[in-house]
This record gives C-alpha cells, sequence and structure tokens, in this order.
C-alpha cells in the first residue's frame, strides 16, 4: 500500500501507456514546400516539416530539410478514407500551426492558426511565406491570404455594402413585373412572356446566319385553317417546313410533305384536320 | 594517520574575478565542514561548506574588515569560485576547474561571527546552462553524438568514459543545454552487450557516459584482475570488529552499520515490469497493431549477484502471465531526410527494457559509512563483506552468502571537518548474493 491507501499495483501502467503521460503542446511554423518535395510529391500520409518555436530560433542555421516532420491528427468529420470518406488537408507553407507530442507517440498537428489580413510577411526560419507554391498562383481572384471574421473580398462586389446598407434593387424589381411601390403581397409577379399573333402575316425571312423567321403555333394554325385555293401564301412550303423544324412532335416529315400535297390539291381543311390528327396520342390513333 | 582522520586542506581557497576588485582568501581555518557530493544521478558535482567568519577575513571597499559574506561581498554572480584540493594517504581530492558558489545563506548572524553556509556547484554546470545548443549532430550512434556535444561545449570527459552505444538515432539541440540533451539520451541508448539503460554524470575525472551494464562489467573485472582495486574497494562489517578510527587498521571497515533503504519487492518489482511485460504497437504508416508478451532480461547482461530467475510461476515456453503494459503509436520515417519508412529507435525496442534495467538495479539499497576514501568514485563497483549470523561455526561461513557481494555506487559524499574524514555512499544492486554467476 502506498501513503494514500491504495495498493500500488493498481496504477501499474501509470506511466507507460500511451496518452496515461501527459502530452506537451507545442506552435511551429510549416517551412517551406520546397524542402518538403518529396513528401508532397511521393510521401505517405499528411505530414509537414515544422519548425517548433522554442526549439528552434529565429536564425539557427538547421536547413528546413533537416526538420522533422509532424503527422496531422484529421477531424472526424475529414474521415480517414474508409468507405472512401475523406477530405483534404488544407495546410500551407507559413502557416502557424498547433500540435502535440512526446508520450510515446509521435509529433502531431492538430490545428492552424488563422492568417488574418493584417499579417506581414515576417523574415527569418519563422516567416509568414504565402501559401502559393507550385500550381497554385495568385490569381487575385480573393483580396488577401488570410481567413477571419470578415472574410476576403471576391472582384466585381461591392466591398462595404451588405444586407443592412444595400439600395433599393428597383429596377431589377420592375423587371419582374413587380411593382416596388405596391404594398401588400405581390401575386402576378412574374409578367406573361411576348407573342406573336396568331393573324401575323408570316414572311419566313432568312438571318445573315442562315436562320428563318421562327413561326408561331397558333400562327401556323391559322394560315392552315384560312387556306383557300386563293389565299394559298406564297410561302407555303417554307411555312410547312419551318413548322416541321420548329414542332416535331406536331408536324413529323411524313405528315409534312401530306401536307403540302393537300394544299396544292386546294384540299386545306385536309391538312389542317392532319395537324389536328398528328397530336392525337398514338394509342388511340391504333 | 586513520583515513578516517582529521581533514587535510592543502589548498581551501575562494576567489572573486571581479575585474575593478579581484579578491583572493584563504578559508582553511575557518571551514568547519566541507562535504563533496557526486552521484550517477547528478551531470554535476556539488559541494557545501561551512563557514565561521569572525569578520576579519576580508577587507570590503571601503577598506574596513569585514566577512567573506559581506565584504566580498557574495552576489553569486558566477564570479565567485572556490578551489580546493584536500589530501590523505589515497591520494588527492579536487575538481578539474574551481566549483562555483551559487549561494550562501547565512544559517547564523551574531555580533561577533558569522556561520555561513557555501553552495558549490560545478562551473561546467555553469557553462552548460549559459550554452543552449540549436544545431543537429545527426543520425549515429548516440555515443558519437555525446562526444561531439562534450567536445562543441568544452566540458571535459576522458574517452574510455564515453562508452559506445549500439543505438542510432537523431539527435538535435532543440534549444536545450549541452547537459540536458546528453542527460536526456541516457535511457534511450544501449550499450553494445546487453540491456539499454546509460548514466550521464559527472565526477573528479570529468563527464562520464556509461551503461548499467558497462559500469558493472568494468567493477568487476577490475576487481577481480587488480589488487590493487581490491584493497581499496573492499569493505567489512562485523559486529565485534574495533572502532578505532585512529589506526589505519580500520580504513576499509564500516564506520556504522550498513542501512537498507531498500530490499527486492516483488510488487515493486512486477510494476516495474522486470518479469514479463506486455508491449502494443500502432504503425501509422502500415496501420500495423502488434501484441506481445515478452521477457525483458537481456542474456548478455551483467549482474552484481548471481542470475536472476526469468520469471516467476510461469511456462518459460509460453509467456501468458505479464504485469505491465506499453504502448507506443509510430510513425515511421519522422526523422529522416526525404520520404522514409524507417523506424529509428524505435522506443517499443529500448523504453520497457531500459525501465527494467534501472528498477532492477535500485532492486537492493544500501547505505554505508566508511573512513574517507577519496579513490573512490559515483559509478565504481565495491564489495560488502557483511557479518554472517549462524548458530553453527561462525569461522567456516564468516560473511553473510545472501546480502554480501558486489555494489554499485549510486551516490558518493566525502566529509572532511576538523576531526573527521568520512565517506559516506548509496549503494544499489541487482541480484542477491555473495558470488556472481553467468548460468
Amino acid at each position: 500500500m502506498d501513503r494514500k491507501g491504495k495498493a500500488k499495483i493498481s496504477k501499474v501502467n501509470d506511466r507507460s501507456l500511451y496518452g496515461k503521460t501527459p502530452l506537451e503542446s507545442w506552435t511551429g511554423t510549416v517551412v517551406s514546400f520546397d524542402s518538403q518535395k518529396e513528401q508532397l510529391e511521393e510521401g505517405w500520409g499528411w505530414r509537414y516539416r515544422v519548425r517548433i518555436m522554442g526549439e528552434n530560433t529565429q536564425s539557427d542555421t538547421i536547413s528546413p530539410e533537416k526538420i522533422d516532420y509532424a503527422y496531422c491528427l484529421l477531424p472526424t468529420t475529414a474521415g480517414s478514407g474508409g468507405a472512401y470518406k475523406l477530405r483534404s488537408v488544407r495546410i500551407s507553407q507559413g502557416d502557424y500551426v498547433y500540435g502535440v507530442k512526446g508520450g510515446g507517440g509521435p509529433t502531431m498537428i492538430i490545428g492552424v492558426m488563422p492568417r488574418t489580413s493584417k499579417q506581414v510577411p515576417g523574415s527569418g526560419n519563422f516567416e509568414n511565406l504565402s501559401g502559393f507554391y507550385g500550381s497554385l498562383k495568385n490569381t487575385g481572384i480573393l483580396s488577401g491570404e488570410f481567413n477571419e471574421q470578415i472574410g476576403p473580398q471576391t472582384p466585381g462586389l461591392p466591398s462595404n455594402i451588405d444586407k443592412s446598407n444595400r439600395a433599393i434593387s428597383q429596377r431589377e424589381v420592375e423587371s419582374v413585373g413587380v411593382d416596388p411601390t405596391q404594398e401588400g403581397v405581390v401575386t402576378n409577379a412574374i409578367k406573361k412572356p411576348p407573342t406573336t399573333e396568331e393573324t401575323q402575316v408570316y414572311e419566313g425571312n432568312v438571318d445573315e446566319s442562315g436562320k428563318r423567321e421562327p413561326l408561331g403555333f397558333d400562327q401556323f394554325k391559322y394560315i392552315l385553317k384560312n387556306l383557300t385555293n386563293n389565299n394559298i401564301p406564297e410561302n407555303i412550303e417554307d411555312i410547312v417546313n419551318q413548322a416541321k423544324t420548329q414542332f416535331p412532335q406536331d408536324v413529323s416529315e411524313d405528315t409534312a410533305k401530306q401536307m403540302i400535297k393537300f394544299i396544292r390539291n386546294g384540299e386545306g381543311e385536309k391538312a389542317f384536320e392532319l395537324l389536328e390528327l398528328d397530336k392525337t396520342p398514338i394509342n388511340e390513333i391504333i | 594517520m586513520s583515513l578516517a582522520g582529521p581533514s587535510n586542506y592543502q589548498v581551501l581557497r575562494m576567489e572573486k574575478s571581479d575585474k575593478d576588485n579581484p579578491q583572493s582568501i584563504g578559508i582553511e581555518g575557518k571551514t568547519i565542514s566541507f562535504n563533496y557530493f557526486e552521484s550517477i544521478y547528478s551531470p554535476n558535482i556539488t559541494a557545501n561548506a561551512t563557514i565561521v567568519d569572525t569578520g576579519d577575513s576580508v577587507v570590503d571597499k571601503r577598506g574596513n574588515l569585514a566577512t567573506i559574506k559581506d565584504g566580498f561581498p557574495l552576489e553569486h554572480d558566477g564570479t565567485e569560485t572556490l578551489t580546493f584540493k584536500i589530501a590523505n594517504e589515497n591520494g588527492t581530492l579536487t575538481t578539474l576547474e574551481p566549483l562555483v558558489v551559487t549561494a550562501s545563506p547565512v544559517t547564523l548572524d551574531q555580533s561577533t561571527r558569522q556561520i555561513l553556509s557555501l553552495e558549490l556547484r560545478s562551473k561546467f554546470s555553469i557553462d552548460s546552462s549559459n550554452n543552449p545548443k540549436l544545431g543537429t549532430y545527426g543520425i549515429g550512434t548516440i555515443d558519437e553524438s555525446v562526444k561531439k556535444i562534450l567536445i562543441e561545449s568544452k566540458l571535459p570527459f576522458r574517452n574510455e568514459n564515453i562508452e559506445k552505444s549500439s543505438t542510432v538515432d537523431k539527435v538535435e539541440g532543440k534549444n536545450e543545454t549541452p547537459i540536458d540533451i546528453i542527460f536526456n539520451l541516457s535511457k534511450k541508448s544501449k550499450p553494445i552487450k546487453g540491456a539499454p539503460g546509460f548514466f550521464f554524470y559527472e565526477t573528479q575525472d570529468g563527464f562520464n557516459f556509461r551503461s548499467i551494464e558497462g559500469l558493472i562489467e568494468q567493477g568487476m573485472r577490475e576487481y577481480k584482475e587488480n589488487q590493487n582495486v581490491r584493497d581499496v574497494r573492499t569493505y567489512k562489517y562485523f559486529n565485534n570488529q574495533r572502532q578505532d578510527l585512529g589506526s589505519n587498521e580500520d580504513d576499509y571497515n564500516m564506520v556504522k552499520m550498513p542501512i537498507l533503504k531498500r530490499d527486492h519487492n516483488l510488487f515493486n518489482a512486477l510494476k516495474a515490469g522486470i518479469y514479463n511485460v506486455r508491449i502494443q504497437t500502432k504503425n501509422l504508416l502500415t496501420g500495423e497493431f502488434t501484441d506481445k508478451i515478452v521477457n525483458l532480461l537481456d542474456k548478455n547482461s551483467n549482474y552484481l549477484g548471481s542470475k536472476p530467475k526469468k520469471s516467476i510461476d510461469q511456462n518459460e515456453n509460453k509467456l501468458e502471465k505479464y504485469c505491465k503494459t506499453y504502448s507506443y503509436v509510430l510513425a515511421p520515417g519522422n526523422i529522416d531526410e526525404g520520404v522514409s519508412d524507417k523506424i529509428t529507435n524505435n522506443p517499443a525496442e529500448y523504453e520497457p527494457q531500459a525501465m527494467m534495467r534501472y528498477s532492477m538495479l535500485h532492486s537492493q539499497v544500501l547505505e554505508i559509512q566508511v573512513p574517507c576514501n577519496i579513490l573512490l568514485k559515483a559509478g565504481n563497483v565495491i564489495k560488502l563483506e557483511i557479518e554472517n549470523v549462524t548458530g553453527g561455526n561462525k569461522i567456516l561461513q564468516r560473511e553473510n552468502q545472501h546480502r554480501s557481494g558486489f555494489y554499485l555506487i549510486l551516490h558518493l559524499s566525502h566529509h572532511f571537518d576538523p576531526k573527521h574524514s568520512y565517506t559516506s555512499m548509496t549503494l544499489a544492486r541487482d541480484t542477491y548474493g555473495l558470488y556472481t554467476s553467468s548460468k
């Protein structure tokens, strides 16, 4: 029995198991990726060489290649790779990281200190290197390398406007058919899209790119319905072919040929009936 | 003159290397007690001296007589040192460099006298404390790195006192003092033969980096091969012996009964993993998990007594019983340049065995006091002959077969005062028995 009255044998593994001895915490700076290229390109695990504050100094002469690796401990949300569940580590060169070591285990990185917009480059062994390395180029898409409560700005967006001080988007609201001055619930916000009147004469003009003027379906039905021997448009074949192009489900190749044949024979009503017949579900025809 | 006789200070001098007011004073006549300490646990020699000062020791800055404490004055800034040379028939006790005064508390302050206690420490510990190391000493055997550090830091050593190690490891400064770096390497180092476990300590000869195995082997060999060594490293304790400290005849008798501070304890042995232990490892590269029960006794180990039993109450062909468990998370290649899958100096292969060996060495701890023997140093092996208690014929077996035998000096103190000189020692040994056995 020891002085506290407990059998000594009960604490036999007091200091011999991993986790039973207090881990030491540390902070340090991830050295340049140039000096750990081999690990980045063909290494194993998520490991980075870290210059540990206290163990190293601003001016010591230990080259980055001789600095020991620290092993990244990932959060539970990152996944281990099991069942293909994984998220990559986002540590950059020059990052200031926090970790633990000792107790019969490796030196581990467990967190990253976020950079601020006011961070200076610094100098010496602990300089704040830019995180851009290799294929990662600074395209200027964000206003700086930092991660803080006021995040970096993106181009094209006003930097100083938020929900509290933005202007009323009157023009945009009007464009969707809403009167910005109207009070209460808006029920008819979306405007009816513009349509071609069925009575409008179809010219069938072709533009510079070779595209023919679009034909409205109601316009086509109106033309067919009002065909008489004396009133057959000169461009009736162009009209039917345009209908075949625009409405293939209503005017098939065969239907288009039959329509033109009926119209030439002065049987405009039959051509119109073909249009109605083509819209009939196929099982009803059978 | 007996070795236990009064102190004979050839030199006992305090100096202050102050540029403006350098001082030097002999304190032989004022010193009522001087104690010198070595320990294989301690990387520094320490000492203390008690001085009676009547106020006429030095002249202060204003030209008045004063005590050393006030007139020197003692400020403990590293400029105050004490040089000593103390002689007896065996030789002279001194250190390679003067000791530094680190503190001087006054124990008594009266109108006519001041009693001062000087705390002294090896100069090298002060030098080392101001000289943290930042470099890396590469990957190599640990003894090579130890030598590099000692040479670079101007810490004296004899080549034979830095024992060869079979352990390959990366040694880095990490902003630690040279003494701390080497001290921390001790438990990681394995000798060429036998179980791991080194000590780093300072003696009169300088610094020592020695394994338990090496100290035992060398101590036993010297004792067996050299009569002179046998003469000065054998101590007897018999109840009917005379205690005439004025005669040389009692120079190698203990002056009082040896005190057994610790005896082999089964519970402690089990807890320390002296018998079987379980070792688990998880490799972060391969994911491999290993789990095995092993017996840590090394067949090449040297013991101060008889060879230990391999295990207790156990089938030695199939290890099933164990008490202590060690577990390690291994990250291969972390100290290597480039990308490597090598595990350098796997802690699972040295730590359990080193812990076992350190614990085993301390199975028996004994305190003895003998007439001053300045030839003894921490780490030496001495032989004790302790009287046998028997109802039979004592002439047939004078020495106790169980408790007599070889012991390793853990701590050592030479004490000097105007009447006597003694050496007090704390001894340790791993196994029982007057005779050693390799069977």
